[in-house]
């Protein structure tokens, strides 16, 4: 005889202490006795989400459903999963599932709000929201998404009101204090943000989305930083049509403005308008990179970049300023230098993509090309000084690499 | 009975892979008292089926009933590692340990066994592996003989749980490195025993208790213990499902009995493995019943209503900012200490300490220590293990023993990582963000990090 309520109970006890492989453990004596017993699949499916193994959780949870098929927590569970995997579809269709047997419970509607607001259908992620809070007016969650929902419908009073009631309601919630910053952040004001993610990491210093924001709310003491980090969020909120037509639309923009030549006046402000774009485009490619070299010198700023992150702004910065000493010798003694000096400068583009430790010929397709760039680049170097048919060669080839990564970069960002 | 034997014998000529057949051929054997030939057919169906554990089961009871208690271990561990024992087949296993004087690890198979089956008795383990406490728990004097604490169990037992007790060998010296734990353990807990008049003269309260944090795999356990050795004090080890039983049921008697048993038996260290269990922070568990063991927990440690004079009280814990703030005040575990991994002399230490007695040329334990920064004792262990199974192998398959190398040791320790830089990478976010009160210092001051 197994006293089987006293395992799943303490299964239950182990897995909110975050003592997984315990708590499975007494999962486990309950299922030996009985391998279809769902209280237990459904302790164990948890475990799985809780440590990040979806696909695991997925199939013991809906294993669960065959013994137990109107359990809705379940059909929640599964939904939470799904979007863990950022399968928004199958999350909704597996909460819509859950809702229909039990519309009693806001952590059912925050999370499909959650989805809606991943899927940027944001009236859609109000409605639910505002449904779990007809159900509990209490539900931080619910008031989290609701803000962000009305925030991006720029009902900005409401957004407000509802992101304070929900401090006011828990002040020690940290996913309160890191939607707050995150809002900070698009609005540029990065000392409010700080402070908000800074109590978020004082009650969960291992929550990955304060931390992440932390981050840019330091690097966005740079100015050029912030106003690329802003541009980059009002850009991921908008739908993709916008997303395509601002870029491609600001291109055609600056070519038409600098191909006027007859008007004096305009042929200067074609200048700086191109000036100013291809100083915004090198910011897009290397403003986050600039941005951890300047964290790298800040007191709190070196320890929360990764080790990659502190890898690439290193070579970053070695190239951009190898590429600024070339000038002096450029301008002196040979003009031919300046060559050399802009294709030093430009090996900053694939170092910023690389991993590191650095695996030679591993990883992906940019990776790899990345590398190879790389390498191409440095013998183009070398052989500049030794022979300069064999430098023009592999600079060539340098060039067309360059050309392809920067369009298929381009490309993808826009898919 | 033999007649059936003989039957199977004969159909399993003919089909010699059958292995149900086989397997009750050897359920027949073990009943006819033919061990030999049971175990025979045992080791066939593993040479078919590697690994099938219903044969390694048989075969493990095989080698209990053959009073082989060393090779019935080795059977019974594999299975364990393998979660595949229910309570009922654990019970050989705790005895082939008893005979075999492994009674830590008998303690521990033990404790699995009442968990599942919490009525579980049996004589010949509980007298080898509990120690009794002193008769009647109300008000008695008590006087401390060591020989009436370990003669003959006069105690009716039943009505009151017993903690499993023992009385630790192990002195300061047997473990390696761990300077700043040792003295202020020594500081804080054994001088005040040593000498009390001098605290007194200082007005110097004694009392509190310390609480040990860091990775696992560390040494805190082992820490306490050789704590209790070197006071010549009873140990009492109470772990994550003790003190998870507190939490279900009678818990809050059950606590109170546990403090009643260390103070009965002082000195004792009354040391609480994994204590973030019972004072789970309040944010993690809102609400629930679980106050209440708290508000236990820290009365008996004040020692509202009975002195804990001559209790020392230890707790360890892998996560220290999951333990209730309430649990640091003055007076209760007002200190916390660092247990960090291994340094590199500690780790030579401890490695020579597992290549004992193996088949060895002279290794380069230094060499092996500098790579395994960061590794902590129980993963050094796991190295040894590691290289040891390559030579298994390639002795078994040369036929003659292999020695182990330095080379292989160094191959082992990189197939097998640091388990702590998982408990690391988190706790360096504690001490980054979450340190107002400088609580996790040591840990800046390992990592290197400086603020």
């Amino acid at each position: 005889m197994l006293n089987r309520d006293n395992f799943l109970q303490k299964a239950e006890l182990l897995r909110r202490q975050k003592r997984f492989k315990d708590a499975e453990q007494q999962v486990g004596i309950v299922l030996q006795d009985n391998p279809e017993d769902v209280d237990a699949l459904v302790i164990l499916g948890h475990c799985k989400i809780d440590t990040k193994q979806t696909d695991e959780a997925i199939a013991i949870l809906k294993q669960s459903l065959q013994y137990h098929a109107n359990n809705d927590y379940v059909f929640y569970l599964i939904g939470f999963a799904y979007y863990q995997n950022s399968n928004n579809e199958l999350a909704l269709q597996f909460l819509d599932k859950a809702l229909s047997i039990f519309p009693y419970n806001a952590g059912y509607f925050a999370l499909q709000s959650h989805v809606f607001l991943e899927q940027k259908n944001y009236a859609l992620a109000l409605v639910s929201a505002n449904n779990g809070l007809a159900v509990d007016a209490e539900s931080v969650s619910c008031l989290n998404a609701r803000s962000t929902a009305l925030f991006r419908l720029n009902r900005k009073e409401e957004a407000y009101e509802t992101i304070n009631e929900a401090l006011e309601l828990d002040p020690e919630d940290y996913s309160t204090h890191t939607n707050y910053g995150w809002h900070y952040l698009e609005k540029g004001k990065y000392k409010n943000a700080t402070n908000h993610f800074k109590e978020a990491l004082r009650l969960n210093p291992n929550y990955d989305y304060a931390k992440q924001g932390y981050k840019a709310a330091l690097k966005s003491r740079m100015p050029f930083y912030r106003w690329i980090l802003q541009y980059s969020l009002w850009m991921g909120r908008q739908q993709r049509s916008v997303r395509i037509g601002v870029p491609v639309g600001l291109w055609v923009l600056v070519n038409i403005i600098s191909s006027v030549k007859n008007n004096p006046f305009l042929k200067y402000l074609g200048l700086s308008v191109l000036i100013v774009y291809i100083f915004f485009v090198i910011m897009s490619w290397l403003g986050s990179a600039f941005a951890n070299l300047y964290l790298l010198f800040t007191p709190h700023g070196k320890y929360i970049l990764e080790k990659s992150e502190r890898y690439s702004a290193v070579a970053v910065g070695v190239f951009i300023g190898l590429g600024i000493l070339l000038l002096v010798p450029a301008f002196t003694i040979n003009e031919r230098l300046f060559v050399l000096a802009a294709l030093v400068a430009s090996l900053t583009i694939p170092s910023n993509e690389l991993e590191f430790p650095i695996k030679l010929f591993k990883g992906s397709v940019r990776l790899i090309s990345a590398q190879i760039m790389l390498l191409l680049g440095i013998v183009t170097c070398i052989s500049f000084f030794v022979n300069i048919d064999v430098a023009t060669f592999f600079g060539v080839i340098y060039f067309i690499f360059f050309v392809g990564f920067m369009w298929t970069s381009s490309l993808r960002i826009l898919r | 009975m033999n007649e059936g034997i003989e039957q199977l014998k004969e159909a399993l000529s003919f089909s010699p892979d059958n292995i149900p057949l086989r397997m009750h051929l050897a359920e027949l054997m073990i009943k006819g008292y033919m061990l030999d030939d049971a175990a025979e057919q045992y080791q066939q169906v593993l040479n078919k089926n590697y690994g099938d554990t219903k044969a390694r089961k048989g075969l493990a009871s095989v080698y209990f009933k053959q009073k082989k208690y060393s090779a019935a271990i080795l059977v019974y561990e594999a299975l364990m590692t393998d979660n595949s024992l229910n309570w009922e087949e654990m019970v050989p296993f705790v005895k082939c340990l008893i005979k075999e004087q492994s009674n830590i690890e008998a303690v521990d198979v033990y404790k699995k066994i009442l968990q599942q089956n919490p009525g579980f008795k049996d004589d010949d383990i509980d007298n080898a592996l509990r120690m009794p406490s002193m008769g009647n728990l109300m008000g008695k004097e008590l006087d401390d003989d060591e020989d009436e604490l370990f003669g003959d169990n006069e105690f009716e037992g039943g009505n009151l749980p017993q903690f499993f007790m023992e009385k630790p060998n192990l002195k300061f010296d047997d473990v390696g490195g761990m300077k700043k734990v040792k003295q202020e353990i020594s500081l804080k807990i054994i001088q005040p025993l040593k000498n009390p008049e001098l605290y007194k003269a200082f007005g110097k309260k004694t009392g509190g208790g310390i609480l040990l944090y860091g990775p696992p795999g560390c040494g805190k356990t082992y820490m306490a213990k050789a704590t209790a050795g070197e006071i010549d004090a009873k140990f009492i080890n109470i772990g994550l499902h003790d003190i998870l039983d507190m939490w279900m049921g009678n818990s809050e008697k059950n606590l109170h009995e546990v403090f009643m048993q260390a103070r009965e038996n002082a000195p004792c260290v009354l040391f609480f493995d994994e204590v973030d269990a019972i004072g789970g922070s309040r944010s993690d568990m809102k609400g629930s019943s679980m106050r209440h063991v708290i508000n236990q927990f820290l009365a008996e440690m004040d020692g509202v209503e009975n002195s804990n004079e001559g209790v020392l009280i230890l707790a360890a814990t892998n996560a220290p900012w999951s333990v209730d703030s309430a649990f640091r005040r003055p007076g209760r575990f007002d200190r916390v200490l660092f247990v960090a991994p291994p340094d590199a002399e500690s780790r030579v230490e401890i490695l020579k300490q597992h290549l004992k007695n193996k088949p060895a040329e002279t290794i380069d334990t230094a060499a092996i220590a500098k790579v395994t920064e960061e590794y902590s004792g129980a993963d050094l262990k796991a190295v040894v293990d590691i290289a040891i199974e390559y030579k298994l192998e390639e002795s078994l398959a040369k036929g003659a023993i292999e020695k182990l190398t330095t080379k292989d040791l160094l191959k082992a320790a990189k197939q097998h990582k640091a388990t702590t830089s998982e408990w690391f990478s988190s706790a360096k976010n504690y001490a980054l963000y979450a340190n107002e009160s400088g609580l996790y210092d040591d840990i800046l001051n390992y990592m290197k990090l400086k603020k």
